[in-house]
């Protein structure tokens, strides 16, 4: 005889997420050899630090270094529409003195003071300086165009299409 | 490529040759050539809503997407007008859609839209995001919509409207900021939307989402929302100056990150009998989400609402996780060594004390093929009994029975792509749309969109008939009565056909003289359906060129559920229907592998495929290859195991994945005979009704932590992967079964779900070349399958199953229902599933997304039988049979007819389960029970109290037909540019 019997099913013990994830990156860490590299890295540390901050501690480096940050504070400065703007003059100069450049293969030679002064009237000179003017005077007037918008305002002036 | 289809074209200069009317975008696909698109899907076709797919046609810019190949096409794709078109196009799909690839629960590497922006290399936000004036809709218990990252693309609405056929979402690109739309408002939960979740699968980003998704899929998406909006935010500010490329670097390395974390494996849907099979996308053992593939070969994209969203149960805090064994009045915890050694030592004690007859298994249709063969050995080799059963005897057994007569093999005549095809459905006692509602898309596809005519009936005005193009509601219990008298009728009008007749046919003339008392009056009489609308239907029926007949629990159920199902073989014969495409019968399996569970041998007569114990060659097969002597006794099915018990004939009982206490007819008796066993076995992987009487419970696995093989209603064999490991201490059931064989002395050692199959299709002819290789990925075989391979779509292109090849008409006589209303039991009481549920409910009552749509069941009645007896939605009620009484909430409405009621089957507790009020009586000739057949009163216990089903019910809204998308309105706007012109409002829509 089996009478019928009620049985409340106890909830099972929540599985430890955490635990599981742990276990799941520490094999993944070394799987991919991170774990080797960090162990080596962290057995041979002292030696490591040694080298880098000797590397470090040259007057070179400390330049680098802080001509670096300097450069970093000075981008924090500038609005990324008007950075924008300068890399693209920066490139249009370096486009226009390349296309300058294309038409001058001949040899030069020192002028001297009267070449110098022949110079100023020799249509030859002119030419070979030109790329270099070109390049000052593309850069010079794109720094002088009104900043560019950010490239998602660019189509506020609806109906135009893009390039 | 067939030659008379054959055409060429130009594309970008070059020949090529296809198949004229291949979709432009796949023939392209086919060269290796990838042409951007993101409204067009290959099971959804061309939608023309995204503008990204333009091409040149002759100088013209046309939409790829609508594009097919033909003879002469001069296509263009690389014209800078086609690129621009192309450009603009995507520009106008950013402007409506944000994209935070990196926190965004859809960046899994399918992201349609993120795909398309990254192939076309977009270099930066041309037109500005703008939100829409709309909040999140997160009505609904499975799914939200977010319209400001919805790109109105329209593949949900196309997939509502044309595949499901639910028919809720539309577009209205009237208004100012044009949106999705449920039933015209903006409530998702509130409308006729049935959660089938066809709109979130085809949705090509995240506007759809599946909630199990929401901050569980990548590394970044769990983030706080307000954090997540920081960061969003942030990436947008610097987007305008780096511009696309590192974004998207940025998410396609989190698309990497996911891939290691999600696994996707492919499983088949365990809630009945249409096989669906799709992926299961997993982190763990948390599901993410179910997205069905194209590639499956039953649904493709399709999915009901249990299969997409009903697995909560699979991690059910509730789940049984090691074995139990009573004692002294309480169950315990125990090893599973202890519970074998006990089970082997009892088991061995009453075989030897009555014999191994006095023992009995029934075998679970939620489990696979491989564990129904094992049971069925247990049974019959280890103990050496044929008692041995499974719950096809609850539902299809007549149905099969009535196919064994007439046509030769117990299961579906064709296909599904044979029911879609067909040019009438004669769909009786099926609820379609909601017992089996995969199909029921395709017969609904079928008739929105190829005129296919819809024959119902029913006792009920549900889903299909409401869409029938013709809706009979015979008396209950009368449908021989019917379908003989219009066969007679076709006969006598000479409507049949007589070729069919003559060459593939027997018997003709015997059935002929059985159907004399089968005139249309009589049948009025006994149906209550008039004469002439009978003859109405007779003529449609017979003037169809192709017909199939589809039936489920309505025909099986009754004293003569064999009968009717052979009166609805028997007018498939008299008209031709069977034997060619388009046509055959269709009996719908239940549950997902309840036509495997009897394939393979789980049945007392049988062995797997269905060759006879009783057959001496086919026994010393099986006795040479087991090692054993097989007796020849004859088995009890599962209905009659509790008379034999209360007879004291069967002593012990080991039930596998079956609430038998509840779903057997006649529950008290069943009960009863339980508490009388000497010793019981349950495996479930829930604390059932049943297992309250068990002495051992065994904790098996569902079909998610195990690999197997399912049959669906088609006779398509398909394979599970295991989508996670067993819960706890539980077992894969066919592990369950080997080790258990060893504890009782048999020399098992099954390593895997293959080796088990492999032993079986040695044995079964009709599985010969059934082999996991043939199996794998979605591939699939439909039985008879031979050796080398060759399955059977179709089981009587070449001849019924039959030695002379013919079929054979089996004369009825006509029986009345075993139970009859009368002046005490007054009122007819129907039952049957929901959409929402799955039979008594233990899988999908643990599902919050699904109890929220149905919390409880409840008892249908009709607003004239309501007025009469004074109830109102939410009264409660006691119904009252000749075998019991349960007390439930009413529900009122016109779905069910005056005089009859309608009463669901998900029910866990003797309280409101049905079988509280069925009858033991049982088919006469299959032993299945008359589950139909319920005579009751009804008595009102509480007027007023809250309606069972809740106002957001689907069943409470009405559905907004449409024919698809009308990319056409949005064209039509003033404030519309074709590209590559450039729209002033691009986000709007």
């Amino acid at each position: 005889m089996a009478k019928a019997i009620n049985y409340t099913v106890p909830p099972p013990p929540r599985a430890d997420a955490a635990r599981e994830e742990l276990e799941q990156l520490l094999l993944s860490l070394h799987d991919e050899g991170v774990l080797r590299f960090l162990n080596d890295f962290l057995r041979a540390s002292p030696q490591v630090l040694e080298i880098l901050l000797r590397g470090l501690n040259h007057e070179a480096s400390r330049n680098a270094i802080q001509n670096l940050s300097s450069l970093l504070i000075a981008l924090g400065r500038i609005e990324p529409e008007r950075f924008a703007t300068v890399t693209r003059a920066f490139s249009a100069a370096l486009a226009s003195m390349e296309r300058a450049a294309d038409g001058q293969q001949r040899e030069t030679h020192a002028p001297g003071l009267s070449g110098a002064y022949k110079a100023l009237h020799d249509d030859q000179v002119w030419r070979r300086l030109d790329p270099l003017l070109q390049g000052v005077m593309s850069f010079a007037n794109t720094l002088g165009e009104a900043p560019e918008k950010a490239a998602a305002k660019r189509n506020d002036g609806v109906g135009t299409p893009h390039a | 490529m067939s030659e008379s289809n054959l055409c060429t074209l130009t594309i970008d200069g070059k020949q090529y040759a296809g198949n004229s009317g291949t979709p432009l975008i796949e023939f392209l696909r086919q060269q290796g050539i990838d042409l951007p698109h993101i409204c067009y899907d290959s099971f959804l076709g061309p939608i023309e809503t995204c503008d990204t797919c333009w091409v040149e046609v002759d100088g013209q810019l046309r939409r790829g997407c609508a594009l097919s190949i033909e003879d002469g096409l001069n296509i263009s794709l690389e014209t800078d007008k086609a690129r621009e078109a192309r450009r603009e196009g995507v520009d106008r799909v950013v402007a409506r859609h944000e994209l935070y690839c990196s926190v965004c629960e859809n960046n899994n590497g399918d992201c349609r839209v993120h795909n398309v922006v990254n192939q076309m290399d977009v270099p930066y936000q041309r037109y500005p995001h703008r939100r829409k004036p709309y909040a999140v809709d997160d009505s609904h218990p499975f799914y939200i919509y977010d319209p400001d990252q919805c790109i109105l693309c329209g593949r949900c609405v196309e997939a509502c409207q044309n595949v499901q056929v639910t028919e809720t979402l539309s577009i209205d690109w009237q208004r100012q900021d044009p949106r999705v739309l449920w039933d015209g408002g903006e409530s998702a939960n509130h409308s006729s939307c049935v959660s089938c979740g066809h709109c979130v699968t085809v949705c090509p980003c995240n506007a759809l989402m599946e909630k199990s998704m929401l901050g569980e899929a990548g590394p970044l998406t769990g983030m706080p929302g307000t954090l997540k909006r920081s960061a969003i935010e942030f990436i947008k500010s610097i987007e305008p100056t780096v511009g696309f490329a590192p974004i998207f670097g940025l998410s396609e390395m989190d698309v990497a990150w996911r891939r290691p974390e999600i696994k996707r494996t492919k499983t088949v849907c365990t809630f009945c009998g249409v096989g669906c099979a799709f992926e299961m996308w997993t982190r763990g053992r948390t599901i993410l989400k179910v997205q069905p593939v194209a590639q499956a070969p039953v649904n493709g994209i399709s999915t009901c609402v249990k299969g997409k969203f009903g697995w909560d149960f699979v991690n059910a805090e509730d789940r049984l996780t090691h074995p139990l064994i009573r004692e002294n009045g309480y169950f315990r915890k125990a090893s599973w060594d202890e519970a074998y050694n006990l089970i082997a030592r009892r088991f061995g004690e009453i075989k030897q004390a009555h014999g191994p007859d006095a023992l009995a298994f029934v075998a679970s249709s939620k489990c696979t093929n491989e564990e129904s063969y094992l049971m069925q050995k247990l049974a019959r080799a280890v103990i050496g009994t044929n008692n041995i059963d499974n719950c096809s005897r609850y539902c299809q057994s007549p149905a099969t029975q009535g196919l064994w007569r007439t046509m030769g093999y117990g299961g579906d005549g064709g296909s599904i792509s044979d029911l879609e095809s067909a040019e009438m459905l004669l769909i009786i006692g099926s609820n379609t749309a909601e017992s089996h509602p995969v199909i029921a898309t395709r017969l609904k596809q079928a008739q929105k969109q190829r005129g296919q005519k819809h024959i119902v009936v029913d006792l009920r005005r549900h889903e299909m008939a409401e869409r029938a193009d013709v809706f009979l509601s015979p008396n209950p219990g009368s449908d021989v009565a019917w379908l003989s008298a219009i066969t007679r009728y076709i006969l006598d009008y000479g409507l049949d056909d007589t070729a069919f007749l003559a060459q593939r046919v027997n018997n003709l003339d015997e059935y002929r003289q059985s159907l004399e008392p089968f005139t249309l009056h009589h049948a009025q009489e006994l149906t209550g359906v008039a004469a002439g609308r009978l003859e109405e239907v007779a003529r449609m029926i017979a003037g169809a060129r192709s017909l199939c007949a589809i039936w489920a629990m309505g025909v099986t159920q009754h004293r003569a559920g064999s009968d009717i199902s052979t009166a609805i073989a028997n007018l498939l014969l008299v008209t031709g229907n069977a034997g060619r495409p388009g046509t055959g019968a269709y009996p719908m399996r239940g549950h997902n592998n309840v036509q495997g569970c009897s394939d393979f041998g789980s049945m007392p007569k049988r062995f797997p495929g269905y060759e006879f114990v009783s057959d001496d060659e086919v026994r010393a097969r099986y006795e040479k290859a087991w090692g054993v002597q097989l007796s020849t006794n004859k088995g009890h099915t599962n209905h009659a195991i509790p008379r034999a018990i209360h007879e004291g004939e069967l002593k012990s009982l080991y039930i596998v994945g079956e609430d038998m206490a509840l779903v057997d007819a006649d529950a008290q008796y069943v009960q009863s005979a339980f508490d009388k066993l000497d010793f019981m076995v349950v495996q479930e992987i829930f604390f059932t009704r049943t297992c309250e009487h068990a002495d051992v419970i065994l904790p098996g696995a569902p079909s998610v932590e195990k690999e197997g093989t399912f049959v669906n209603t088609e006779r398509r064999v398909q394979r599970l992967y295991q989508v996670m490991p067993p819960l706890g201490d539980c077992k894969p059931d066919w592990q369950i079964q080997t080790e258990l064989a060893r504890a009782l002395g048999a020399d098992w050692n099954y390593q895997s779900p293959k080796e088990i199959l492999h032993e079986a299709a040695t044995l079964a002819p009709m599985f010969a070349g059934l082999t996991y290789e043939r199996l794998e990925g979605y591939k699939s075989l439909q039985w008879p399958i031979a050796a080398d391979g060759r399955d059977t779509p179709h089981l009587y292109l070449d001849g019924f199953h039959f030695p002379d090849g013919k079929a054979r008409l089996h004369p009825l006589e006509y029986t009345p229902p075993s139970e009859q209303t009368d002046a005490d039991y007054p009122l007819h009481l129907n039952n049957g599933r929901l959409l929402e549920t799955f039979h008594e409910g233990n899988l999908t009552h643990r599902s919050a997304g699904l109890r929220s749509q149905v919390p409880t069941n409840f008892v249908e009645i009709s607003p004239a039988l309501a007025h009469e007896y004074g109830v109102r939605s939410g009264s409660l009620v006691k119904l009252t049979s000749r075998h019991g009484h349960i007390e439930v909430r009413a529900l009122v409405t016109d779905r069910v007819h005056d005089g009859q009621l309608y009463l669901p089957e998900n029910a866990r507790s003797n309280a409101r389960a049905i079988n509280m009020l069925t009858s033991n009586v049982a088919d006469k000739d299959s032993d299945t029970p008359a589950y139909k057949e319920i005579a009751v009163k009804l008595e009102v216990l509480e007027v007023d109290g809250q309606s069972p089903l809740p106002a957001h019910n689907f069943r409470f809204f009405k559905s907004t037909p449409d024919d698809g998308v009308h990319p056409q309105q949005k064209w039509q706007r003033p404030d519309y540019a074709t590209p590559p012109q450039s729209m002033s409002h691009p986000e709007k829509f």
